[in-house]
């Protein structure tokens, strides 16, 4: 009973979504404008743990929602609309860490010396920022699934694709690496 | 050093860190005294870690880009683009190229009058353009009338030759062509540009007058063949007319 009672939300989110994704591909223009607002918030988070950097997160969500709308068709409705969104985001944002690691890499002087972060960012704990970009992307994105999604064990194997034994035995291990960049920072 | 902490131990700190329960955090810390602070330490990395989400003041509007998968495609087209405009360029440069190259003008044509009354129809002597910067070329052919034949009656039939400025040695082949005959040049002629105004004068005797003139004599070889030697013979016999070869006009 209970179970079904915490189980409840999640099925009206899911019935939800896959009812917003009916009426965009029927040609309702304002459902996906529904679904971007409401997941906005969640695809930043994910860019922004993966990505670090803010600007560069905002537009990677931008290209994942241009993504999601251009191959919404695609959606089997076999997983839960987050999971396959969320999927992209993670795919999306570990595809634009290491197409940026180079650059990020050459400009870090520069901005180092004198170029000031935009105003409008809201900065992140510099040990947490800090630890986070020691990481790899990877790591990073199942840190940001667990910690500020905080998926289940299950919803973070499908959003990475892989089985829930090795998306926990990455997680642990990740986690491990983040706590030792972590004591790193502080130290 | 630190101490390692076991695997099962490990794993239930990391619970408790990462629960909010307090009751839980007191029964641990009970438990294990010795992790008390490692268990503290990593609270606080799962408490800032969570904290360090943060959110969006604002979600900016949505408008769909170009995907990834365009980019490429986009680079395809501007190198494509690039070896179009590189391919228009060569062919602009080639065509303007040929434009801006002077066309050799054709020989001019011109009649050459013949008073004979065997030929109905006049023949046509091959005249270079006058304002023609190149010499005509010595060994230019000149072309070859089927109707003419090489006979003693062509050559002595009266004609009206007209030329300025024209290569001598291509005259002569011209005028022996016009007569039916094959000139032929001995080495060491020296052409030069002449003017010819002939009217009503036999092959032979244009011949004779351009030889006394340009200091050459021409020799009939019997087989339709004049040769032009670069040498005069002043008052010397005339030639053998039995023989196979000819002075002309002499």
């Amino acid at each position: 009973m209970l179970s079904a009672v915490i189980e409840k939300p999640k099925n009206e989110s899911f019935d939800e979504d896959l009812i917003l994704v009916e009426r965009h591909l029927s040609g309702d223009v304002l459902a996906f404008e529904l679904i971007y607002r409401k997941y906005y918030d969640k695809v930043l988070a994910i860019s922004r743990g993966v990505l670090i950097d803010p600007d560069e997160a905002a537009d990677a969500v931008q290209e994942v929602f241009t993504l999601v709308y251009r191959h919404l068709s695609r959606f089997d409705r076999r997983s839960k609309f987050s999971t396959w969104l969320f999927r992209i985001a993670v795919n999306r944002s570990i595809q634009e860490a290491r197409k940026h690691r180079f650059r990020n890499r050459t400009v870090a002087l520069t901005e180092a010396i004198g170029k000031e972060a935009p105003v409008e960012a809201e900065e992140m704990d510099p040990r947490i920022q800090m630890a986070l970009s020691k990481l790899a992307p990877q790591d990073r994105a199942l840190i940001t699934l667990f910690y500020w999604e905080e998926l289940s064990l299950n919803e973070i194997a499908d959003s990475i694709g892989c089985n829930v034994n090795a998306a926990k035995t990455r997680l642990y291990r990740a986690r491990e690496r983040f706590r030792v960049h972590y004591e790193e920072a502080g130290s | 050093m630190k101490q390692r902490i076991p695997p099962d131990v490990e794993r239930l700190m990391w619970l408790v860190a990462e629960s909010h329960d307090p009751s839980a955090v007191a029964d641990f810390e009970s438990r294990f005294p010795e992790l008390k602070q490692e268990l503290a330490r990593r609270r606080r990395m799962v408490s800032e870690l969570k904290g360090a989400k943060g959110a969006s003041a604002s979600i900016p509007v949505f408008q769909p880009r170009s995907t990834g998968s365009q980019a490429p495609r986009t680079k395809q087209i501007l190198i494509g683009g690039a070896f179009a405009l590189a391919a228009l360029a060569a062919a602009s440069y080639s065509v303007t190229k040929w434009m801006l190259t002077p066309v050799p003008k054709p020989p001019v044509v011109t009649p050459v009058r013949t008073d004979s009354p065997m030929n109905v129809v006049p023949p046509v002597v091959y005249k270079q353009p006058q304002k023609q910067d190149n010499p005509a070329p010595v060994n230019q052919q000149p072309v070859q009338h089927p109707e003419t034949t090489p006979t003693q009656s062509n050559v002595e039939q009266p004609k009206t030759v007209k030329m300025s400025n024209t290569s001598l040695v291509a005259a002569l082949k011209m005028i022996g062509a016009e007569s039916g005959y094959s000139v032929e040049v001995a080495p060491g002629f020296h052409d030069q540009k002449v003017t010819l105004d002939y009217e009503n004068e036999t092959a032979s005797a244009i011949f004779k007058d351009l030889g006394m003139r340009y200091q050459f004599t021409a020799f009939d070889q019997g087989d339709g063949t004049i040769i032009i030697v670069p040498a005069v013979d002043h008052g010397g016999p005339t030639g053998d007319t039995n023989g196979s070869d000819r002075q002309l006009g002499g």
